[in-house]
């Protein structure tokens, strides 16, 4: 398998040097971008809330989320931040990781981006407090800071898909439809929800829309 | 070395990581990126287990982030507004103008460090001053709304409070409630025209009547 023949040529080296600085580079870049996804989702919560750290998300909170770019380019780039140095020594130089285990390589950083995440986002709800702490003594509420910003991102395609989302209940099939909405190919979301294969992707897609067909049909008839 | 670059791209893009759906989601990532994110995490490394160079890195750490726009919480308010949040003209001693500067300090997210770089007073200085174990003076009220970013609106606040409360504590300890109040707005009117003599009238009046601030 090509990801142990990679952990191998990169213990060589002691998982230092320029073969390790392009493969954590291109670790990097996956893991910026399905955290990104994720959180455009709302998944990451989900995720994380199954091993255990419930951070139990507002409703405001998911919607920044969806409307704000440059937070969730933040949350993303300072997870991977925490979670390189521990994937690195956990993984990789204790060995950690092991391809006869079924996880790859790609899944297993993932794993440990999941793991540091509960922190990041705690650093970032402490920040978030003081700050609005600052913006209640000039009267302005997190409401109307959401509302300016709205505007100002053209989120409103965006506030659409969450207004969509609340009525799906599994969270898998809201991120497929989210991500969907979003631009991202079958491929990607296979990926980023870690499914089998794209066919499981078309199914659970499938299953909405005809959820979705079968409730108008109800409600035009009724 | 050409060749062991390109068998060892190869490689990669047959890891896990270079799968249809991995190889498009890194793409979504620009490389400078993924690189600024191996800087931070190699910074917090640095910070964390080697204590003889944590401050620097932590600098460096500061200012990269910076770069990237990530140290301030989202929509900060106007530089040039430091008043709404540790409101200076509300003080009525030293105690309380350095807790607004304090919260200023806070809300800034400037560490002593950062204050001194900004200004040409030392750590140690901003940390006696903020944490009450001398006065600030006049200078360092001015230099201290510099480095937050303030204004000449701003230094014309603070300015004015420092010497509300400066005059308010030199006064503190004359005795006669009526000679107090005459003293004081003769000295806020001659700070307006002539702060330098002001000050030296009050050194003057503090050498009678001595009253140490932070032992009030």
């Amino acid at each position: 398998m090509a990801d142990e023949q990679m952990v191998r040529l990169l213990s060589e080296n002691g998982f230092a040097g320029v073969q390790y600085d392009r493969f954590e580079e291109e670790v990097a870049r996956y893991g910026i971008s399905v955290l990104r996804g994720w959180l455009y989702s709302g998944y990451v919560f989900k995720l994380v809330a199954s091993r255990g750290f419930d951070l139990k998300p507002h409703e405001l909170e998911l919607e920044e989320l969806v409307r704000d770019s440059d937070l969730r380019e933040e949350l993303a780039m300072m997870t991977v931040a925490r979670a390189l140095p521990v994937f690195r020594q956990r993984a990789l130089v204790e060995a950690g990781w092991r391809a006869e285990r079924g996880a790859s390589i790609a899944t297993y950083f993932m794993g440990a981006c999941a793991y540091e995440f509960p922190n990041e986002y705690r650093r970032h709800r402490v920040q978030q407090k003081r700050w609005n702490l600052g913006r209640a003594a000039e009267g302005v509420t997190t409401e109307d800071r959401l509302s300016i910003r709205g505007v100002a991102e053209e989120a409103v395609g965006n506030l659409r898909v969450l207004e969509d989302l609340k009525g799906i209940e599994d969270a898998r099939t809201r991120a497929a439809v989210a991500l969907t909405i979003d631009g991202y190919s079958q491929e990607e979301i296979q990926q980023l929800l870690d499914a089998k294969s794209i066919r499981a992707i078309e199914g659970l897609l499938y299953r909405w829309r005809t959820k979705e067909k079968q409730r108008d049909e109800g409600r035009s008839d009724g | 070395m050409v060749d062991e670059t390109d068998d060892f791209d190869a490689l990669l893009e047959s890891t896990s990581l270079g799968g249809a759906g991995a190889r498009k989601l890194r793409s979504r990532t620009p490389v400078d990126r993924a690189r600024a994110v191996r800087t931070i995490a190699h910074l917090r490394n640095r910070i964390v287990h080697d204590p003889a160079h944590a401050a620097a890195a932590a600098q460096e750490l500061v200012e990269l982030l910076e770069s990237l726009g990530r140290e301030a919480p989202p929509g900060p308010p106007p530089a040039s507004d430091p008043g709404l949040v540790g409101d200076p003209t509300k003080a009525t001693s030293f105690r309380q103008l350095v807790g607004a500067m304090e919260e200023l300090r806070l809300e800034r997210g400037l560490t002593y460090k950062r204050l001194s770089q900004r200004s040409s007073l030392s750590m140690t200085t901003w940390s006696d001053v903020l944490h009450g174990k001398r006065a600030p003076s006049l200078a360092v009220v001015d230099a201290f709304v510099r480095a937050c970013g303030g204004g000449e609106n701003d230094l014309k606040v603070w300015r004015e409070s420092w010497y509300r409360v400066w005059v308010a504590e030199v006064l503190a300890d004359l005795p006669g409630q009526e000679q107090r109040a005459q003293l004081a707005a003769a000295l806020t009117g001659l700070m307006e025209h002539a702060p330098e003599l002001a000050m030296t009238v009050g050194h003057l009046l503090r050498l009678y009547f001595v009253r140490s601030w932070s032992g009030s």
